[in-house]
Protein backbone atom coordinates (compact mmCIF):
# COMPACT_ATOMS: atom_id res chain seq x y z
CA UNK A 1 0.00 0.00 0.00
CA UNK A 2 2.75 2.21 0.73
CA UNK A 3 4.03 1.75 -2.75
CA UNK A 4 0.58 3.55 -3.89
CA UNK A 5 0.90 5.91 -1.39
CA UNK A 6 4.20 6.83 -2.66
CA UNK A 7 3.04 6.78 -6.68
CA UNK A 8 -0.19 8.87 -5.77
CA UNK A 9 1.69 11.04 -3.81
CA UNK A 10 4.62 11.84 -6.62
CA UNK A 11 3.17 11.31 -9.60
CA UNK A 12 4.38 13.35 -11.74
CA UNK A 13 8.04 12.29 -11.03
CA UNK A 14 7.09 8.89 -11.66
CA UNK A 15 5.68 9.36 -14.79
CA UNK A 16 8.69 11.40 -16.04
CA UNK A 17 10.91 8.21 -14.55
CA UNK A 18 8.76 5.48 -15.99
CA UNK A 19 9.14 7.17 -19.85
CA UNK A 20 12.41 7.90 -19.06
CA UNK A 21 12.91 4.38 -18.77
CA UNK A 22 10.85 3.52 -21.68
CA UNK A 23 13.00 5.60 -23.87
CA UNK A 24 16.26 4.24 -22.71
CA UNK A 25 14.81 0.39 -23.22
CA UNK A 26 12.91 1.78 -26.98
CA UNK A 27 15.85 3.54 -28.55
CA UNK A 28 18.47 1.30 -27.03
CA UNK A 29 16.56 -2.24 -28.09
CA UNK A 30 15.91 -0.29 -32.11
CA UNK A 31 19.32 0.06 -32.61
CA UNK A 32 20.02 -3.37 -30.63
CA UNK A 33 18.14 -5.43 -33.07
CA UNK A 34 19.25 -3.44 -35.90
CA UNK A 35 22.98 -3.93 -35.78
CA UNK A 36 22.36 -7.77 -33.92
CA UNK A 37 20.34 -8.61 -37.00
CA UNK A 38 22.33 -7.48 -39.52
CA UNK A 39 25.42 -8.67 -38.05
CA UNK A 40 23.54 -11.85 -37.79
CA UNK A 41 22.68 -12.07 -41.27
CA UNK A 42 26.23 -11.21 -42.27
CA UNK A 43 28.26 -13.87 -40.52
CA UNK A 44 25.96 -16.33 -41.34
CA UNK A 45 26.27 -15.83 -45.13
CA UNK A 46 27.00 -18.36 -47.37
CA UNK A 47 30.39 -18.84 -46.92
CA UNK A 48 31.05 -17.27 -43.78
CA UNK A 49 29.32 -20.14 -42.25
CA UNK A 50 33.02 -20.15 -40.23
CA UNK A 51 32.29 -16.69 -38.79
CA UNK A 52 29.00 -17.27 -37.68
CA UNK A 53 29.82 -20.37 -35.91
CA UNK A 54 32.15 -18.18 -34.05
CA UNK A 55 29.91 -15.63 -33.52
CA UNK A 56 27.48 -18.08 -31.56
CA UNK A 57 30.13 -19.60 -29.36
CA UNK A 58 31.44 -16.06 -28.64
CA UNK A 59 27.72 -14.29 -27.77
CA UNK A 60 26.91 -17.42 -25.51
CA UNK A 61 29.58 -16.82 -23.71
CA UNK A 62 29.31 -13.03 -23.35
CA UNK A 63 26.01 -13.65 -21.77
CA UNK A 64 27.54 -14.13 -19.23
CA UNK A 65 29.19 -10.79 -18.16
CA UNK A 66 27.28 -8.68 -15.69
CA UNK A 67 25.53 -6.15 -16.27
CA UNK A 68 26.89 -3.99 -14.14
CA UNK A 69 30.45 -4.07 -15.72
CA UNK A 70 29.47 -3.32 -19.17
CA UNK A 71 27.35 -0.05 -17.90
CA UNK A 72 31.09 0.69 -15.62
CA UNK A 73 33.10 0.70 -19.29
CA UNK A 74 30.50 2.41 -20.72
CA UNK A 75 30.97 5.28 -17.90
CA UNK A 76 34.88 5.41 -18.45
CA UNK A 77 34.91 5.26 -22.37
CA UNK A 78 32.16 7.74 -22.62
CA UNK A 79 31.05 9.76 -19.37
CA UNK A 80 27.90 10.26 -17.62
CA UNK A 81 24.20 10.55 -18.69
CA UNK A 82 21.69 8.85 -21.09
CA UNK A 83 23.89 8.63 -23.78
CA UNK A 84 26.72 6.22 -22.52
CA UNK A 85 23.61 4.08 -21.06
CA UNK A 86 21.97 3.88 -24.00
CA UNK A 87 25.49 2.09 -25.53
CA UNK A 88 25.63 0.18 -22.80
CA UNK A 89 21.99 -0.91 -23.00
CA UNK A 90 22.66 -1.78 -26.93
CA UNK A 91 25.94 -3.61 -25.97
CA UNK A 92 24.28 -5.76 -23.47
CA UNK A 93 20.98 -6.27 -26.06
CA UNK A 94 22.77 -7.20 -28.82
CA UNK A 95 24.52 -10.13 -27.36
CA UNK A 96 20.77 -12.17 -26.60
CA UNK A 97 20.02 -10.85 -30.52
CA UNK A 98 23.33 -11.82 -32.06
CA UNK A 99 22.90 -15.22 -30.34
CA UNK A 100 19.65 -16.26 -31.34
CA UNK A 101 19.61 -14.35 -35.30
CA UNK A 102 22.83 -16.58 -35.52
CA UNK A 103 22.15 -20.04 -34.57
CA UNK A 104 18.24 -19.69 -36.28
CA UNK A 105 20.10 -18.59 -39.77
CA UNK A 106 22.60 -21.57 -38.98
CA UNK A 107 20.13 -24.13 -38.17
CA UNK A 108 17.72 -24.05 -41.61
CA UNK A 109 18.07 -27.67 -43.06
CA UNK A 110 20.53 -27.40 -45.93
CA UNK A 111 18.17 -29.47 -48.08
CA UNK A 112 15.64 -26.65 -47.88
CA UNK A 113 18.18 -24.40 -49.06
CA UNK A 114 19.73 -26.44 -51.82
CA UNK A 115 16.11 -27.19 -53.20
CA UNK A 116 15.79 -23.04 -53.12
CA UNK A 117 18.65 -22.83 -54.90
CA UNK A 118 17.77 -25.62 -57.47
CA UNK A 119 14.52 -23.47 -57.89
CA UNK A 120 16.54 -20.47 -58.90
CA UNK A 121 16.28 -18.72 -55.96
CA UNK A 122 18.87 -15.58 -55.76
CA UNK A 123 20.69 -15.46 -52.41
CA UNK A 124 18.69 -12.23 -51.56
CA UNK A 125 15.34 -14.17 -52.27
CA UNK A 126 16.84 -17.02 -49.92
CA UNK A 127 17.66 -15.07 -47.40
CA UNK A 128 13.72 -12.72 -47.10
CA UNK A 129 11.75 -16.12 -48.40
CA UNK A 130 13.64 -18.83 -46.98
CA UNK A 131 15.86 -18.32 -44.30
CA UNK A 132 14.36 -15.15 -42.29
CA UNK A 133 11.15 -16.54 -42.10
CA UNK A 134 12.26 -20.05 -41.46
CA UNK A 135 14.32 -18.89 -38.50
CA UNK A 136 11.73 -15.93 -37.10
CA UNK A 137 10.51 -17.83 -34.28
CA UNK A 138 14.24 -18.18 -32.56
CA UNK A 139 15.33 -14.60 -33.72
CA UNK A 140 11.97 -13.54 -32.22
CA UNK A 141 12.90 -15.43 -29.08
CA UNK A 142 16.00 -13.42 -28.68
CA UNK A 143 14.70 -9.95 -28.94
CA UNK A 144 11.92 -11.21 -26.28
CA UNK A 145 14.64 -12.47 -24.32
CA UNK A 146 16.77 -8.70 -24.72
CA UNK A 147 13.95 -6.59 -24.44
CA UNK A 148 13.20 -8.13 -20.41
CA UNK A 149 17.07 -8.44 -19.80
CA UNK A 150 17.19 -4.76 -21.52
CA UNK A 151 13.95 -3.49 -19.26
CA UNK A 152 16.10 -4.81 -16.34
CA UNK A 153 19.45 -3.64 -16.78
CA UNK A 154 17.99 0.09 -17.62
CA UNK A 155 18.17 0.42 -13.52
CA UNK A 156 20.82 0.10 -13.97
CA UNK A 157 21.89 2.60 -15.76
CA UNK A 158 21.09 4.97 -13.00
CA UNK A 159 24.14 4.89 -11.60
CA UNK A 160 25.71 6.84 -14.37
CA UNK A 161 23.18 9.18 -14.54
CA UNK A 162 20.78 7.94 -17.42
CA UNK A 163 17.40 8.61 -15.30
CA UNK A 164 15.06 6.00 -15.56
CA UNK A 165 13.44 4.10 -12.72
CA UNK A 166 16.81 2.74 -11.70
CA UNK A 167 16.66 6.31 -10.16
CA UNK A 168 13.88 5.62 -7.48
CA UNK A 169 15.34 2.55 -6.59
CA UNK A 170 18.74 4.44 -5.71
CA UNK A 171 16.89 7.04 -3.99
CA UNK A 172 14.83 4.33 -1.64
CA UNK A 173 18.46 3.19 -1.19
CA UNK A 174 20.10 5.99 0.17
CA UNK A 175 16.86 7.47 2.28
CA UNK A 176 16.19 3.69 3.73
CA UNK A 177 12.87 3.96 2.05
CA UNK A 178 11.65 0.52 1.10
CA UNK A 179 8.43 1.85 -0.92
CA UNK A 180 10.59 3.62 -2.80
CA UNK A 181 12.48 0.76 -3.85
CA UNK A 182 9.27 -1.20 -4.08
CA UNK A 183 8.29 0.92 -6.39
CA UNK A 184 10.94 1.69 -8.65
CA UNK A 185 11.43 -2.31 -8.68
CA UNK A 186 7.60 -3.02 -9.57
CA UNK A 187 7.21 -0.53 -12.37
CA UNK A 188 9.99 -2.07 -14.06
CA UNK A 189 8.85 -5.33 -13.78
CA UNK A 190 5.77 -4.22 -15.11
CA UNK A 191 6.94 -2.33 -17.86
CA UNK A 192 8.91 -5.88 -18.76
CA UNK A 193 5.81 -7.98 -18.32
CA UNK A 194 3.71 -5.83 -20.70
CA UNK A 195 6.56 -5.31 -23.32
CA UNK A 196 7.20 -9.32 -23.27
CA UNK A 197 3.33 -9.46 -23.79
CA UNK A 198 3.47 -7.58 -26.81
CA UNK A 199 6.39 -9.13 -28.41
CA UNK A 200 4.25 -11.94 -28.10
CA UNK A 201 1.27 -10.89 -29.55
CA UNK A 202 3.68 -9.33 -32.37
CA UNK A 203 5.47 -12.48 -33.04
CA UNK A 204 1.93 -14.42 -33.20
CA UNK A 205 0.83 -12.18 -36.16
CA UNK A 206 4.36 -12.08 -38.01
CA UNK A 207 5.12 -15.83 -37.55
CA UNK A 208 4.47 -17.68 -40.76
CA UNK A 209 1.87 -20.76 -41.06
CA UNK A 210 3.06 -23.88 -40.56
CA UNK A 211 5.83 -22.82 -38.11
CA UNK A 212 3.47 -22.42 -35.09
CA UNK B 1 19.35 -33.60 -75.09
CA UNK B 2 21.74 -33.23 -72.06
CA UNK B 3 25.52 -34.14 -73.48
CA UNK B 4 28.48 -34.51 -71.27
CA UNK B 5 31.43 -34.42 -72.42
CA UNK B 6 34.53 -35.70 -70.65
CA UNK B 7 33.42 -34.06 -67.53
CA UNK B 8 35.23 -34.05 -64.19
CA UNK B 9 35.14 -33.14 -60.97
CA UNK B 10 37.21 -33.41 -57.97
CA UNK B 11 36.47 -33.33 -54.36
CA UNK B 12 39.86 -32.91 -52.06
CA UNK B 13 41.85 -34.47 -54.98
CA UNK B 14 39.43 -37.57 -55.42
CA UNK B 15 37.59 -37.46 -58.62
CA UNK B 16 34.05 -37.66 -57.84
CA UNK B 17 33.05 -37.75 -61.46
CA UNK B 18 36.06 -39.08 -63.47
CA UNK B 19 35.90 -38.46 -67.50
CA UNK B 20 31.90 -38.76 -67.58
CA UNK B 21 31.05 -38.50 -71.30
CA UNK B 22 27.31 -39.01 -71.95
CA UNK B 23 23.61 -38.27 -73.60
CA UNK B 24 21.01 -37.93 -71.99
CA UNK B 25 17.95 -38.49 -74.40
CA UNK B 26 15.26 -35.71 -74.89
CA UNK B 27 11.99 -36.93 -73.34
CA UNK B 28 12.95 -39.73 -71.77
CA UNK B 29 13.53 -41.12 -68.36
CA UNK B 30 17.53 -41.99 -67.72
CA UNK B 31 18.36 -42.98 -64.43
CA UNK B 32 21.51 -43.01 -63.02
CA UNK B 33 22.29 -45.69 -60.25
CA UNK B 34 25.37 -46.71 -57.98
CA UNK B 35 26.38 -47.03 -54.90
CA UNK B 36 26.73 -44.29 -52.46
CA UNK B 37 29.89 -42.12 -52.95
CA UNK B 38 29.66 -43.76 -57.37
CA UNK B 39 28.99 -39.62 -58.51
CA UNK B 40 26.06 -39.81 -59.42
CA UNK B 41 23.90 -37.07 -57.19
CA UNK B 42 27.45 -34.92 -58.26
CA UNK B 43 26.67 -36.13 -61.70
CA UNK B 44 23.05 -34.44 -62.06
CA UNK B 45 24.13 -31.28 -59.57
CA UNK B 46 26.52 -30.32 -62.54
CA UNK B 47 23.41 -29.93 -64.85
CA UNK B 48 21.70 -27.49 -62.41
CA UNK B 49 24.85 -25.71 -61.47
CA UNK B 50 24.79 -26.68 -57.78
CA UNK B 51 27.51 -28.04 -58.57
CA UNK B 52 30.40 -26.74 -61.15
CA UNK B 53 32.68 -29.14 -63.09
CA UNK B 54 36.48 -28.87 -62.79
CA UNK B 55 37.35 -30.42 -66.61
CA UNK B 56 34.86 -30.90 -69.34
CA UNK B 57 31.49 -29.77 -71.07
CA UNK B 58 27.95 -29.83 -70.47
CA UNK B 59 25.79 -28.70 -72.96
CA UNK B 60 21.92 -28.40 -73.16
CA UNK B 61 20.65 -28.74 -76.81
CA UNK B 62 24.00 -27.73 -77.66
CA UNK B 63 24.33 -24.95 -75.69
CA UNK B 64 26.47 -24.84 -72.78
CA UNK B 65 25.16 -24.50 -69.23
CA UNK B 66 27.95 -21.81 -68.87
CA UNK B 67 26.13 -19.70 -71.40
CA UNK B 68 23.06 -19.52 -69.53
CA UNK B 69 22.08 -16.81 -66.91
CA UNK B 70 22.71 -19.02 -63.68
CA UNK B 71 19.53 -17.88 -62.45
CA UNK B 72 17.41 -18.47 -65.32
CA UNK B 73 18.87 -21.94 -65.86
CA UNK B 74 17.92 -23.15 -62.93
CA UNK B 75 14.60 -21.88 -63.36
CA UNK B 76 13.74 -23.43 -66.53
CA UNK B 77 15.25 -26.90 -64.89
CA UNK B 78 12.66 -28.91 -62.37
CA UNK B 79 14.45 -30.12 -59.48
CA UNK B 80 13.01 -32.72 -57.29
CA UNK B 81 14.91 -33.34 -54.44
CA UNK B 82 14.07 -35.93 -50.22
CA UNK B 83 10.62 -34.63 -48.74
CA UNK B 84 12.51 -31.88 -46.88
CA UNK B 85 12.81 -30.00 -49.49
CA UNK B 86 9.67 -28.28 -49.10
CA UNK B 87 9.75 -25.10 -47.49
CA UNK B 88 7.56 -25.50 -44.06
CA UNK B 89 6.57 -22.07 -43.71
CA UNK B 90 4.61 -22.08 -47.08
CA UNK B 91 1.60 -23.27 -48.10
CA UNK B 92 1.05 -26.28 -51.03
CA UNK B 93 0.23 -23.87 -53.13
CA UNK B 94 2.98 -21.07 -51.59
CA UNK B 95 5.52 -24.16 -52.49
CA UNK B 96 4.09 -24.89 -55.84
CA UNK B 97 3.76 -21.15 -56.96
CA UNK B 98 7.86 -20.51 -56.25
CA UNK B 99 8.73 -20.42 -59.69
CA UNK B 100 5.92 -18.63 -61.42
CA UNK B 101 6.16 -15.81 -58.61
CA UNK B 102 9.91 -15.37 -59.46
CA UNK B 103 8.84 -15.22 -63.36
CA UNK B 104 5.93 -12.70 -62.28
CA UNK B 105 3.21 -14.36 -63.79
CA UNK B 106 -0.02 -13.00 -63.16
CA UNK B 107 -2.45 -14.51 -60.17
CA UNK B 108 -5.03 -16.42 -62.44
CA UNK B 109 -2.35 -17.74 -64.37
CA UNK B 110 -0.21 -19.08 -61.25
CA UNK B 111 -3.28 -20.18 -59.81
CA UNK B 112 -4.54 -21.92 -62.27
CA UNK B 113 -1.43 -23.97 -62.64
CA UNK B 114 -1.29 -24.74 -59.51
CA UNK B 115 -4.85 -26.30 -59.41
CA UNK B 116 -3.80 -28.26 -62.51
CA UNK B 117 -0.42 -29.62 -61.31
CA UNK B 118 -2.21 -30.37 -58.10
CA UNK B 119 -4.82 -32.73 -60.89
CA UNK B 120 -1.52 -33.96 -62.54
CA UNK B 121 -0.28 -35.10 -59.21
CA UNK B 122 -3.55 -36.76 -57.85
CA UNK B 123 -3.63 -34.71 -55.25
CA UNK B 124 -6.84 -31.78 -55.41
CA UNK B 125 -7.57 -28.00 -54.70
CA UNK B 126 -8.58 -29.01 -50.83
CA UNK B 127 -4.45 -29.10 -50.30
CA UNK B 128 -3.43 -25.78 -51.49
CA UNK B 129 -3.86 -24.29 -47.76
CA UNK B 130 -1.95 -27.00 -45.78
CA UNK B 131 1.42 -27.04 -44.41
CA UNK B 132 4.26 -29.48 -45.76
CA UNK B 133 3.94 -30.59 -41.70
CA UNK B 134 0.31 -31.51 -41.99
CA UNK B 135 1.24 -34.04 -45.18
CA UNK B 136 2.13 -37.69 -45.60
CA UNK B 137 5.44 -38.30 -47.62
CA UNK B 138 4.05 -39.76 -49.94
CA UNK B 139 1.91 -36.17 -50.23
CA UNK B 140 4.71 -34.43 -49.80
CA UNK B 141 6.60 -35.80 -52.64
CA UNK B 142 3.86 -35.28 -55.31
CA UNK B 143 3.95 -31.43 -53.97
CA UNK B 144 7.82 -31.46 -54.61
CA UNK B 145 6.97 -32.91 -58.02
CA UNK B 146 4.09 -30.40 -58.90
CA UNK B 147 6.75 -27.65 -57.73
CA UNK B 148 9.43 -28.50 -59.79
CA UNK B 149 7.07 -28.99 -62.59
CA UNK B 150 5.50 -25.47 -62.30
CA UNK B 151 6.65 -23.46 -65.21
CA UNK B 152 6.84 -26.10 -67.39
CA UNK B 153 10.64 -27.09 -67.70
CA UNK B 154 11.73 -29.07 -70.27
CA UNK B 155 14.09 -30.99 -67.77
CA UNK B 156 13.96 -32.50 -64.47
CA UNK B 157 16.07 -33.14 -62.19
CA UNK B 158 15.06 -36.03 -59.56
CA UNK B 159 17.38 -36.64 -56.67
CA UNK B 160 16.52 -39.83 -54.75
CA UNK B 161 12.79 -38.17 -54.70
CA UNK B 162 10.87 -41.29 -53.43
CA UNK B 163 14.04 -42.21 -51.23
CA UNK B 164 12.46 -41.74 -48.00
CA UNK B 165 9.14 -43.07 -48.92
CA UNK B 166 7.93 -46.43 -47.39
CA UNK B 167 8.15 -49.67 -50.25
CA UNK B 168 3.76 -49.26 -51.17
CA UNK B 169 3.99 -45.38 -51.55
CA UNK B 170 6.88 -46.01 -53.47
CA UNK B 171 5.39 -48.07 -55.66
CA UNK B 172 2.50 -46.01 -56.43
CA UNK B 173 4.58 -42.56 -56.38
CA UNK B 174 6.60 -44.57 -59.37
CA UNK B 175 3.45 -45.24 -61.30
CA UNK B 176 2.48 -41.72 -60.85
CA UNK B 177 5.39 -40.91 -62.27
CA UNK B 178 5.28 -42.83 -65.31
CA UNK B 179 1.44 -42.12 -65.97
CA UNK B 180 2.68 -38.43 -66.04
CA UNK B 181 5.75 -39.10 -67.88
CA UNK B 182 3.18 -40.53 -70.73
CA UNK B 183 1.42 -37.27 -70.49
CA UNK B 184 4.58 -34.68 -70.11
CA UNK B 185 7.46 -36.51 -72.44
CA UNK B 186 9.89 -34.01 -70.40
CA UNK B 187 14.11 -35.01 -69.99
CA UNK B 188 14.18 -36.43 -66.43
CA UNK B 189 17.08 -37.11 -65.04
CA UNK B 190 16.46 -39.43 -61.85
CA UNK B 191 19.37 -40.38 -59.80
CA UNK B 192 18.11 -43.55 -57.43
CA UNK B 193 20.34 -46.16 -55.44
CA UNK B 194 17.31 -49.11 -56.12
CA UNK B 195 17.84 -50.87 -59.25
CA UNK B 196 14.23 -52.33 -59.40
CA UNK B 197 13.30 -48.87 -59.08
CA UNK B 198 15.71 -48.17 -61.83
CA UNK B 199 14.65 -51.32 -64.08
CA UNK B 200 10.67 -49.74 -63.68
CA UNK B 201 11.23 -46.16 -64.84
CA UNK B 202 14.14 -45.97 -67.11
CA UNK B 203 14.06 -45.49 -70.44
CA UNK B 204 18.41 -45.77 -70.12
CA UNK B 205 19.97 -46.04 -67.29
CA UNK B 206 23.35 -45.34 -66.50
CA UNK B 207 25.40 -47.55 -63.77
CA UNK B 208 27.95 -45.54 -62.02
CA UNK B 209 31.15 -47.03 -59.85
CA UNK B 210 33.95 -44.73 -57.81
CA UNK B 211 33.00 -42.05 -60.58
CA UNK B 212 32.92 -43.38 -63.46
CA UNK B 213 30.32 -44.59 -66.34
CA UNK B 214 30.43 -48.50 -66.01
CA UNK B 215 27.69 -49.37 -68.63
CA UNK B 216 24.30 -46.84 -70.16
CA UNK B 217 21.97 -48.88 -71.79
CA UNK B 218 18.16 -49.92 -71.93
CA UNK B 219 16.79 -51.71 -69.10
CA UNK B 220 16.76 -54.49 -70.97
CA UNK B 221 20.32 -54.96 -72.35
CA UNK B 222 21.61 -54.10 -69.12
CA UNK B 223 19.37 -57.73 -67.76
CA UNK B 224 20.54 -59.64 -70.61
CA UNK B 225 23.89 -58.70 -70.95
CA UNK B 226 25.53 -57.21 -67.86
CA UNK B 227 28.58 -54.87 -68.78
CA UNK B 228 30.57 -56.59 -65.71
CA UNK B 229 30.70 -58.27 -62.38
CA UNK B 230 29.86 -54.67 -60.90
CA UNK B 231 26.99 -54.83 -62.69
CA UNK B 232 25.98 -58.27 -62.34
CA UNK B 233 26.64 -57.32 -58.48
CA UNK B 234 24.11 -54.76 -58.80
CA UNK B 235 21.68 -56.74 -60.54
CA UNK B 236 21.81 -59.33 -57.78
CA UNK B 237 20.82 -62.95 -58.55
CA UNK B 238 17.50 -62.44 -59.48
CA UNK B 239 18.16 -60.65 -62.65
CA UNK B 240 15.70 -62.92 -64.43
CA UNK B 241 13.01 -62.38 -62.25
CA UNK B 242 13.42 -58.49 -62.24
CA UNK B 243 13.84 -58.30 -66.28
CA UNK B 244 9.97 -59.67 -66.43
CA UNK B 245 9.04 -55.94 -64.81
CA UNK B 246 9.64 -54.94 -68.25
CA UNK B 247 7.02 -57.02 -70.01
CA UNK B 248 3.43 -55.96 -69.42
CA UNK B 249 0.72 -58.34 -68.78
CA UNK B 250 -1.22 -57.93 -72.03
CA UNK B 251 1.67 -59.16 -73.81
CA UNK B 252 2.45 -62.71 -72.27
CA UNK B 253 -1.85 -62.66 -72.66
CA UNK B 254 -2.82 -66.47 -73.73
CA UNK B 255 -6.65 -67.19 -75.24
CA UNK B 256 -6.56 -70.69 -74.84
CA UNK B 257 -6.54 -73.14 -72.23
CA UNK B 258 -9.64 -72.15 -70.73
CA UNK B 259 -13.56 -72.81 -71.48
CA UNK B 260 -16.40 -69.95 -70.52
CA UNK B 261 -19.73 -70.40 -69.64
CA UNK B 262 -22.99 -68.23 -68.92
CA UNK B 263 -23.91 -66.97 -66.01
CA UNK B 264 -27.16 -69.20 -66.27
CA UNK B 265 -25.23 -72.99 -66.78
CA UNK B 266 -25.93 -74.95 -63.97
CA UNK B 267 -23.55 -76.58 -61.46
CA UNK B 268 -24.31 -79.96 -62.92
CA UNK B 269 -23.68 -78.86 -66.39
CA UNK B 270 -20.32 -77.36 -65.29
CA UNK B 271 -19.15 -79.84 -63.37
CA UNK B 272 -19.62 -82.34 -66.38
CA UNK B 273 -17.86 -79.49 -68.97
CA UNK B 274 -15.10 -79.05 -65.85
CA UNK B 275 -14.47 -82.90 -66.32
CA UNK B 276 -14.61 -82.95 -70.00
CA UNK B 277 -11.95 -80.35 -70.01
CA UNK B 278 -9.24 -81.16 -66.99
CA UNK B 279 -6.80 -78.98 -67.89
CA UNK B 280 -8.75 -76.05 -68.38
CA UNK B 281 -9.86 -73.44 -65.93
CA UNK B 282 -13.67 -72.66 -66.14
CA UNK B 283 -15.09 -69.05 -65.76
CA UNK B 284 -18.35 -67.92 -65.71
CA UNK B 285 -18.78 -64.87 -68.53
CA UNK B 286 -21.72 -62.65 -69.27
CA UNK B 287 -22.90 -61.55 -72.86
CA UNK B 288 -20.87 -58.33 -72.66
CA UNK B 289 -18.00 -60.74 -71.74
CA UNK B 290 -17.41 -59.72 -68.05
CA UNK B 291 -15.98 -62.06 -66.00
CA UNK B 292 -18.38 -63.12 -63.41
CA UNK B 293 -16.72 -66.40 -61.56
CA UNK B 294 -14.58 -68.90 -61.51
CA UNK B 295 -15.08 -72.90 -61.18
CA UNK B 296 -12.34 -75.21 -59.49
CA UNK B 297 -12.49 -78.61 -60.01
CA UNK B 298 -10.55 -79.43 -56.36
CA UNK B 299 -9.32 -83.37 -56.05
CA UNK B 300 -9.80 -84.81 -52.24
CA UNK B 301 -7.65 -87.17 -50.31
CA UNK B 302 -9.94 -89.78 -51.02
CA UNK B 303 -9.60 -88.95 -55.41
CA UNK B 304 -13.43 -87.57 -55.14
CA UNK B 305 -13.48 -84.85 -56.94
CA UNK B 306 -15.41 -81.43 -55.73
CA UNK B 307 -16.52 -78.47 -57.94
CA UNK B 308 -16.24 -75.29 -56.50
CA UNK B 309 -17.92 -71.87 -57.33
CA UNK B 310 -15.91 -68.34 -56.62
CA UNK B 311 -18.22 -65.14 -57.55
CA UNK B 312 -14.57 -63.43 -57.43
CA UNK B 313 -12.00 -64.99 -58.63
CA UNK B 314 -8.50 -63.54 -58.12
CA UNK B 315 -7.46 -61.74 -61.21
CA UNK B 316 -4.70 -59.30 -62.67
CA UNK B 317 -4.28 -55.93 -64.80
CA UNK B 318 -3.14 -56.43 -68.21
CA UNK B 319 -0.99 -52.84 -67.38
CA UNK B 320 0.34 -54.79 -64.64
CA UNK B 321 4.21 -56.15 -65.51
CA UNK B 322 4.90 -59.95 -65.41
CA UNK B 323 6.80 -59.50 -61.74
CA UNK B 324 3.95 -58.07 -60.76
CA UNK B 325 2.05 -60.85 -62.02
CA UNK B 326 4.23 -63.38 -60.71
CA UNK B 327 3.73 -62.05 -57.18
CA UNK B 328 0.18 -62.17 -57.36
CA UNK B 329 0.51 -66.06 -58.64
CA UNK B 330 2.81 -67.01 -56.07
CA UNK B 331 0.40 -65.30 -53.14
CA UNK B 332 -2.81 -66.67 -54.22
CA UNK B 333 -1.23 -70.00 -55.05
CA UNK B 334 -3.03 -70.05 -58.85
CA UNK B 335 -1.44 -71.49 -61.52
CA UNK B 336 -3.31 -69.96 -63.95
CA UNK B 337 -4.85 -66.61 -63.65
CA UNK B 338 -7.80 -64.03 -65.60
CA UNK B 339 -6.96 -61.34 -67.14
CA UNK B 340 -9.17 -58.72 -66.67
CA UNK B 341 -9.64 -54.48 -67.28
CA UNK B 342 -10.36 -52.61 -65.25
CA UNK B 343 -14.37 -52.79 -66.21
CA UNK B 344 -13.44 -57.05 -65.64
CA UNK B 345 -14.06 -57.71 -69.09
CA UNK B 346 -12.22 -60.97 -69.20
CA UNK B 347 -9.03 -61.00 -72.00
CA UNK B 348 -7.57 -63.89 -71.54
CA UNK B 349 -5.21 -65.98 -68.81
CA UNK B 350 -1.70 -65.77 -67.66
CA UNK B 351 -0.10 -69.35 -66.53
CA UNK B 352 2.79 -70.27 -64.94
CA UNK B 353 4.19 -71.78 -67.99
CA UNK B 354 3.96 -68.43 -69.66
CA UNK B 355 5.79 -66.51 -67.03
CA UNK B 356 8.87 -69.30 -66.71
CA UNK B 357 9.28 -68.91 -70.36
CA UNK B 358 9.45 -65.19 -70.62
CA UNK B 359 11.75 -65.12 -67.80
CA UNK B 360 14.09 -68.06 -69.49
CA UNK B 361 13.54 -66.75 -72.81
CA UNK B 362 17.23 -65.40 -72.72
Amino acid sequence: MDVIHYITDNTPQVLLLFGQHFVLFAVSMFFAILTGISLAIYVTAPGNEKKGNMVVSITSAAQAVPPLAIVALAFIFVGIGAAPSIIALILYSIVPILFNASSGLLSVPPKVIEAGRGLGLTQNQLLWKIRIPMSLPVIMAGIRSAATINIGTATVASFIGGGGLGDLIFMGLKLYRPDIILTGAILTAIMAIAIDYLLQMLENIILPGGLK
Amino acid sequence: MITFSSVSKYFEKTAAVNNLSVDFEHGSISVIIGPSGCGKTTTMKMINRLIDPDNGEIKLDGKSIFDYNLVELRRSIGYVIQETGLFPHYTVYDNIAVVPRLLRWDNTRIQNRVYELLDLVTLNETYSNKYPSQLSGGERQRVGLARALAADPDILLMDEPFGAIDPINRLTLQDVLLEIQEEIKKTIIFVTHDINEAIKLGDKIAIMDRGNLVQYDTPDIILTDPADEFVEELLGHDRNVKALSLIKTRELLQNHGYITITPGTTHEEARAMAEENPASSVFIQDDNGTLMGRYYLETRKDKSRRLKKVDDPWVVDPNMNLNETLSKMLQTGEKVIPVVTRKRKLLGVVTLGNLFNAANRE
